[in-house]
């Protein structure tokens, strides 16, 4: 069988059930209540910050993950924080967060703000846990000053006085610097949004509590919204997901039957 | 000279961490909180090095006369004109956001999206159940894609309890022992450049 | 606007900005630029490829210069005067003395800075996550219900589950660990149970691998047909 029938049977197992949803239920995981139920427990005006660790290529996964933590919080009346130690993460909460929030009446400095982007990766956390604001660099994302924006007077460190909890939706090494240089030294709460393919490596720390919660690529988002009692995005590609997955299980199997009828050629064939 | 010097400030760099966070002097010293901001200033003025490395490979190219000129040309167009593009009118421009969303989002994420082909093909002609192992890690790779999805919930409550008992005790089992091991070997290396064993950035 | 509402529009849109017709063609052609590899290699993708890397690379420029070279310039070191930090600034642009010729260890000197700042970071910070990590591993093993009727009480699934762990945990560390010969039955099995976990591991990161990829693959798809061509609901 030529690759690019493999390549067709993939498309139209994606595309099918796109067009003709069938609709099954998303039951939501105990990972993901983790922080849904976290969210819920916190006390009005609690401080969130959210960190948006990846680039465009992690959209698809990660962004409706971070529009659905965003908008519940926001929802509990919560003030919210994004920063991102991706140059692109933060230009992609300034062009999908920002919305949700001013359709929610919100308004930016005083329910939420944006820190931009700022190089150094761990270095800049473990600053943000000593002096937030010369780390900044005293500016926010659009270079406005952070004397300018109320909110930011409750925030001058990282510490767990100030921030209520801490989501780092993160498509690589983000989540173990977060986890070393900010939450064991000081306490705060930390959640993840992570990619699926990061979800394994990520698992062994939600088993001893160093990661409170930990959101599963667009699976996560999906129960996260079911939990909103809102589905969007992530839900109405659920379906896709079951028959991609099934088409997946299948190759394998048909691959193998195949392998032991004495189809050994198969494997050589180029694309 | 060349080497002693850099050498030297290998060790101090470490030493300056260390101090400031398990000795109680240096931890009411605080010196980590001026240097770290030292340090972020000498990242953030190393930012041009993935411009100019772009930069003298695809000139090179350009002046041996290698057929891809148009690309080099195109890559060195683009790079600096959106670099002066975002100079102009900040991250925040109308024009410099519209390239963003519409051109480096769908490259970024259509770019990765790629694998989910080459993975496939990989399940029909790579998975091969030749031994006990094998047949272990296809099972519990069948098991984890029927369980996180809806159609492995309506099939059978079977699947979603087996992927959250995969995920929760034995994946997490072999990814534990094998971060201890990756922990320790972090810990290793750093310890052999506070030494001066490991000293390959000394030759760059 | 209710809360509710505002949902609905969260739920509604599938790219991440009201973005115009205009942005959403060329968004479509970038796309299928790059799907056009799956066919086979050509000049339109590989058009789109050096185009990727200028871009990436250049936004990274943008986003330092505007959001911390541009501020320390003008607040730091402009209005407060805080001169001595251009000290450490020029230590960084030392960097750049790799290419030129005879001062090129200067760039030895930021570099050994960096390598160094980031083995103390190593040695200082992340011992404590693993120890708890560690302890984690060996703690416990008697499991009470969590909740439920039965809360509190002896929970023989969970203590099940935590001996397996513990045992799935210390025999992965000893496939990788003892260099020894593998002699005598004990040593034997407890390699083979640690193959067997770790098999299993791998076997689950594949499976995430495969959701991981699917879900890309769906968000393009979903962007093509129903942003673009508007063929979904």
């Amino acid at each position: 069988m030529k690759n690019r029938w493999i390549y067709v049977l993939l498309v139209v197992a994606i595309i099918v059930p796109l067009a003709r949803p069938i609709g099954l239920p998303v039951n939501p995981t105990r990972e993901t209540e983790d922080l849904f139920e976290l969210i819920e427990g916190l006390p009005a005006g609690s401080l969130v910050y959210l960190a948006m660790d990846f680039d465009a290529g992690a959209i698809p996964e990660l962004l409706p993950q971070a529009e659905a933590v965003f908008a519940h919080a926001l929802l509990r009346d919560l003030k919210v924080v994004i920063h991102g130690l991706s140059d692109q993460g933060v230009l992609i909460a300034r062009d999908s967060l920002h919305p949700i929030a001013w359709s929610l009446g919100k308004e930016y400095g005083v329910d939420f703000v944006n820190l931009g982007f700022k190089p150094g990766g761990g270095i800049v956390l473990r600053g943000m846990t000593a002096d937030l604001w010369q780390t900044m660099g005293g500016v926010d994302i659009d270079g406005t000053r952070l004397s300018k924006l109320p909110m930011m007077e409750r925030l001058k460190r990282l510490d767990r006085k100030s921030v209520a909890l801490i989501v780092d939706f993160n498509s690589g090494g983000s989540a173990a610097a977060y986890r070393n240089y900010v939450t064991e030294p000081t306490g705060i709460p930390l959640a993840l949004g992570s990619c699926a393919v990061n979800f394994n490596v990520q698992m062994p720390f939600y088993r001893s509590g160093q990661y409170k919660a930990i959101l599963n690529g667009l699976r996560g988002a999906a129960e996260y919204e079911r939990l909103l009692n809102r589905p969007g995005k992530a839900t109405s590609a659920m379906d896709a997901q079951s028959t991609s997955h099934a088409l997946i299980i299948v190759l394998i199997i048909f691959g193998n039957v195949l392998h032991l009828l004495g189809g050994r050629r198969l494997g050589r064939e180029k694309r | 000279m060349t080497r002693e010097i850099p050498a030297t400030i290998t060790v101090l760099a470490v030493l300056v961490v260390v101090f400031s966070r398990y000795f109680s002097v240096g931890t009411a010293l605080d010196l980590t909180r001026v240097t770290d901001h030292w340090l972020m200033l000498t990242y953030a003025a190393s930012v041009l090095v993935g411009v100019l490395n772009l930069t003298r490979l695809h000139l090179d190219r350009l002046r041996r006369g290698k057929d891809t000129w148009f690309y080099d040309l195109v890559l060195l167009g683009v790079m600096y004109g959106y670099i002066a593009l975002g100079l102009v009118e900040t991250n925040a421009g109308t024009t410099f956001r519209w390239v963003y969303n519409a051109v480096l989002v769908p490259l970024d994420s259509t770019m990765y999206s790629l694998l989910a082909f080459y993975i496939a093909s990989a399940s029909f002609r790579a998975f091969r159940v030749r031994s006990f192992e094998a047949a272990l890690m296809m099972v519990a790779a069948a098991l984890v894609m029927l369980g996180s999805v809806p159609l492995g919930d309506a099939l059978s409550p079977f699947f979603p309890a087996a992927r959250a008992w995969l995920m929760r005790v034995a994946q997490t089992a072999g990814f534990r022992g094998i971060q201890i091991g990756a922990g320790l070997g972090g810990l290793a290396t750093a310890f052999r450049i506070f030494l001066g064993i490991e000293r390959a950035h000394l030759r760059a | 606007m209710t809360p509710s509402d505002a949902l609905e529009v969260l739920s509604n849109h599938l790219v991440p900005m009201a973005m115009t017709r205009a942005q959403i063609w060329v968004a479509a052609m970038a796309t299928l630029a790059i799907f056009s590899y799956v066919w086979r290699e050509n000049p339109v993708f590989r058009l789109a490829e050096y185009v990727f890397v200028a871009l990436a690379t250049a936004n990274g420029v943008v986003m330092v210069y505007d959001s911390y070279l541009k501020p320390f310039f003008v607040l730091d070191v402009g209005q407060q005067g805080r001169y001595a930090l251009l000290i450490p600034f020029a230590v960084g642009l030392l960097i750049y003395a790799r290419s030129i010729r005879g001062l090129g260890w200067l760039s030895r000197l930021p570099m050994s800075l960096w390598v160094g700042y980031g083995a103390g970071y190593v040695l200082a910070w992340s011992p404590q996550p693993l120890f708890v990590q560690l302890r984690d591993t060996f703690v416990r093993f008697y499991q009470t219900y969590p909740d439920g009727p039965l809360a509190g009480r002896f929970w023989p699934g969970g203590t099940v589950n935590s001996v397996l762990f513990f045992v799935g945990v210390i025999t992965t560390l000893m496939y990788f660990f003892f260099t020894v010969e593998r002699r005598g039955p004990a040593m034997r099995w407890s390699s083979a149970v640690g193959r067997w976990t770790i098999m299993l591991a791998l076997g689950a990161a594949f499976g995430t691998a495969v959701q991981g990829r699917m879900s890309l693959l769906i968000g393009r798809i979903q962007f093509l047909l129903g942003t673009w061509l508007g063929w979904l609901r």
